[in-house]
């Protein structure tokens, strides 16, 4: 029985097109085979945001992590801080931060980011940003990468499809794009997640730099920290965004305590007429309220005025190298207290 | 059902899986048959009853004509068809155009009702059945008298809707004998089919997101923009229609069926009737039979035969004075190009430069004359011309970079994916690079692919 198999095969593969077929098979085979030993790692290379997110989850360890949105990517300097905590306490000068802010974070995206790194062992402290402008935001998805329910034949078969073959449900891993990034992820531990070939770059600025702060800048720069009052029922006058807002906070609040890490909260620096609309009265109630719902302090950076072309990029939303340099190291001082009280712990 | 669609690919595997598995070949028509009438009324199944009739028609009008040689029938049955499809196709573009011709002269008609759907593929069962209808009647062939083998040759699902146009005495000598299973044919037929998909999912879906967005926002285009954005339509059309005519090309080859190819690298072409000679080229061959050379041909009244044979092709095209207007411009063009190419000394000596100076314009002329075939009204194209050709030329807007992206790739790899589509080139292949071929082919078309779009050529 085995030898006739064996000599059927031996014939079927002096087949030209039957060989073909069979390596084509094989090689689909293993990618689908690859995909679903990998599944985290290949889904997180449809999007930047994503790879971020898996480059932090793979990390061996990480103490700090800052999520947010752009205005956190370009704000956070991690070498940086991971200096200045050096400097300020010796007991620091190892502590290892990762910056995981991401262009176009939403509010979905910045709960389920949340949710992810609040999963990973050894973290101390998570920092997220508030975001002024999401406040506002109406467009709210209720589900990151939800599946649109089937319509028809069409629809139900290509849902059965990327239901059964991980090859379809992360196709778009297979774009340039995706491809490129996957090195990133073998660089996790060596990347502080900023920009991965910035690194060197950065810790070089930091030593070199001799940044020269007029009196008004550094008056600029003193932090505003809303402490957190007693717990609160939210209300507030922007109705459904900001009590989804705040929901989304107090759920991040929630797990943090069961995972028993440092929730610090942050509203990054901006210029412009963003910082206007961000420092009314009802926005600062409502970062009060945040505060105070989830019993954590809230760092507001964003109602100083400062020098936009020296501080910031040209669209007056995004810390410039110099802005990232002092605010990185503003922000180290402010979270020092927070935490060698975990460290106690 | 799109060939682009996961439902078109489990029904092509099915019927596979049945017509290999059938010992006799009415056995295996039967199933082509019954497989074409599900893709037919799947998009909607009373365009059935349209078929259906053309069919019983058709097929009595064809026995007919081949019993009684009489030139009476052939013209009945031929006037029969064109006013099916008149009425379908064109009725309320004429409608309208009688309306405003009287409009013009004070006259305010109400327009009457029209039909509100077109059967769809009617022009090519419809030019496809005239062919065969001549050729009976010229004695090229008989009359098919097997109803079922006449209906998987009006009907077949490979090439009912948007061709290519297949001609009786090469079609039917395949379905009357018993094929036996080719693993070759399998392959070739496969990698066909997967390459034409992936000219439609990913080339052609793509380019169709810039141009909708620049035909629907003119006004705002710069003149590199307009220009980006006719390229982008002129990749879009091609392989729209590339992709369809290959689809259908493979997954005939995979029941054994050969089907004309329909395009051969267009875009390189050095004169406008090379251009012809490689595009749509079962429409282009069925012009120059069936209308250019009953006009005349080359014997007399070459230039105003040309004239006609495309201004009606353009017509054929859509019923639209933008599609006529293209028709007869390519006409004259044409025509051009005859009278100068009888002179002595036109045709320069070859060289690679020259021959690139000629593609280039070639290309470009197609390019220009793109523009009334996708605007969707005579204004909308003037400004569009207006948009690329007259100052003031601004440059300041971005072109995106997918659409940069997406013409680098194609100037450099079109002539490359053109050759592997050619006769059985890919089989003279190793297997290693048949299989990277195919194996890369299969990740662009999962990683690139697009929402779901209709094919162009469905509505003409």
């Amino acid at each position: 029985m085995k030898a006739s198999i064996q000599l059927i095969l031996a014939r079927k593969l002096k087949n030209k097109a039957a060989l073909y077929f069979l390596i084509l098979i094989l090689i689909f085979f293993l990618i689908e085979t690859t995909i679903r030993f990998n599944e985290d790692s290949v889904f997180a290379l449809q999007e930047k945001a994503l790879v971020k997110l898996q480059m932090f989850v793979l990390r061996k360890q990480t103490d700090i992590v800052f999520i947010g949105s752009s205005r956190t990517q370009d704000g956070i300097e991690p070498d940086v801080i991971t200096h200045t905590l050096g400097s300020l306490n010796p007991n620091l000068q190892s502590i290892n931060v990762f910056n995981g802010g991401s262009a176009g974070s939403s509010l979905d995206r910045l709960a389920y980011f949340a949710d992810k790194s609040l999963d990973k062992p050894g973290l101390k402290i998570l920092a997220v940003e508030v975001s002024g402008p999401q406040l506002k935001d109406n467009n709210w998805t209720p589900s990151f990468y939800s599946a649109l329910p089937a319509t028809d034949t069409e629809d139900f078969l290509q849902k059965k499809l990327s239901e059964y073959l991980y090859t379809v449900r992360y196709r778009k891993s297979f774009r340039i794009d995706s491809i490129l990034r996957s090195p990133l992820l073998f660089m996790a531990n060596s990347s502080d997640g900023t920009e991965v070939f910035r690194r060197s770059n950065i810790r070089q600025w930091y030593a070199d730099s001799h940044i020269e702060l007029t009196d008004d800048d550094r008056a600029a720069w003193q932090s505003s920290i809303l402490y957190p009052k007693e717990p609160a029922q939210f209300s507030s006058p922007l109705k459904q965004p900001a009590q989804k807002y705040a929901e989304i906070y107090l759920n991040i609040a929630k797990k943090a305590k069961i995972k028993n890490v440092k929730l610090f909260l942050f509203v990054p620096p901006v210029t412009g007429s963003v910082l206007i609309e961000e420092c009314d009265n009802k926005h600062r109630a409502i970062y009060q309220q945040v505060a105070n719902l989830t019993q954590s302090p809230l760092l507001l950076h964003s109602c100083v005025p400062l020098r936009p072309a020296f501080f910031y990029k040209s669209d007056n939303g995004h810390l410039n190298k110099i802005g990232r340099t002092v605010w990185s190291k503003k922000i180290s001082t402010d979270i020092l207290n927070p935490l060698l009280t975990k460290q106690e712990i | 059902m799109l060939f682009n669609s996961v439902t078109f690919v489990l029904l092509h595997l099915l019927v596979l899986a049945a017509y290999w598995a059938s010992s006799s070949q009415s056995l295996r028509l039967f199933f082509v048959g019954l497989a074409s009438v599900i893709f037919y009324g799947w998009f909607y199944w009373p365009g059935l009853l349209i078929i259906a009739a053309s069919i019983i028609f058709n097929y009595f009008m064809a026995l007919k004509i081949d019993h009684q040689r009489c030139k009476k029938w052939l013209s009945f049955a031929v006037i029969t068809n064109f006013l099916v499809l008149a009425y379908y196709k064109y009725i309320s573009f004429l409608a309208q155009s009688f309306v405003d011709l009287l409009a013009f002269i004070n006259i305010n008609l109400e327009l009457p009702d029209t039909p509100q759907w077109l059967p769809l593929g009617i022009s090519f069962f419809t030019f496809q059945i005239v062919a065969y209808l001549v050729d009976v009647y010229q004695k090229k062939i008989h009359a098919e008298k097997n109803f079922l083998i006449f209906t998987v040759f009006v009907s077949f699902y490979g090439q009912l809707i948007a061709g290519p146009i297949v001609r009786s005495h090469e079609f039917m000598p395949q379905l009357k004998k018993k094929l036996s299973f080719s693993a070759r044919n399998m392959q070739l037929g496969f990698f066909f089919f997967i390459t034409g998909l992936m000219l439609k999912v990913t080339v052609a879906d793509t380019s169709a997101q810039f141009v909708d967005y620049g035909f629907s926002n003119i006004a705002s285009l710069q003149t590199h923009t307009a220009w980006a954005t006719i390229y982008a339509f002129a990749i879009q059309i091609l392989c729209d229609f590339w992709g369809y005519s290959t689809i259908a090309l493979g997954s005939a080859l995979m029941l054994g069926i050969k089907l004309p190819i329909n395009f051969d690298s267009p875009y390189s072409s050095l004169s406008l009737r090379e251009f012809w000679r490689r595009w749509h080229i079962t429409l282009s061959t069925w012009l120059r039979d069936y209308l250019y050379i009953p006009l005349g041909g080359n014997r007399k009244n070459t230039q105003r035969n040309l004239i006609i044979t495309m201004t009606l092709g353009g017509f054929w095209h859509g019923a639209s004075w933008n599609f006529i207007i293209w028709g007869f411009l390519h006409g004259i063009w044409l025509a051009t190009e005859r009278i100068f190419a009888r002179r002595e000394n036109f045709m320069l000596r070859r060289s690679f430069f020259i021959d690139l100076i000629k593609k280039l314009l070639v290309f470009h002329g197609v390019c220009l004359l793109w523009v009334f075939f996708r605007a969707q009204s005579f204004p909308d194209a003037m400004l569009y011309f207006k948009q690329l050709l007259l100052p003031p030329y601004t440059f300041t807007d971005p072109i995106p970079s997918a659409l940069s992206s997406l013409i680098i790739l194609f100037v450099l790899f079109n002539k490359k994916v053109g050759n592997l589509l050619v006769d059985d080139k890919f089989l003279s292949f190793s297997t290693t690079r048949q299989v990277s071929y195919t194996t890369a082919t299969i990740l662009i078309i999962l990683a690139y692919s697009q929402a779901r779009l209709d094919f162009i050529y469905f509505v003409f």
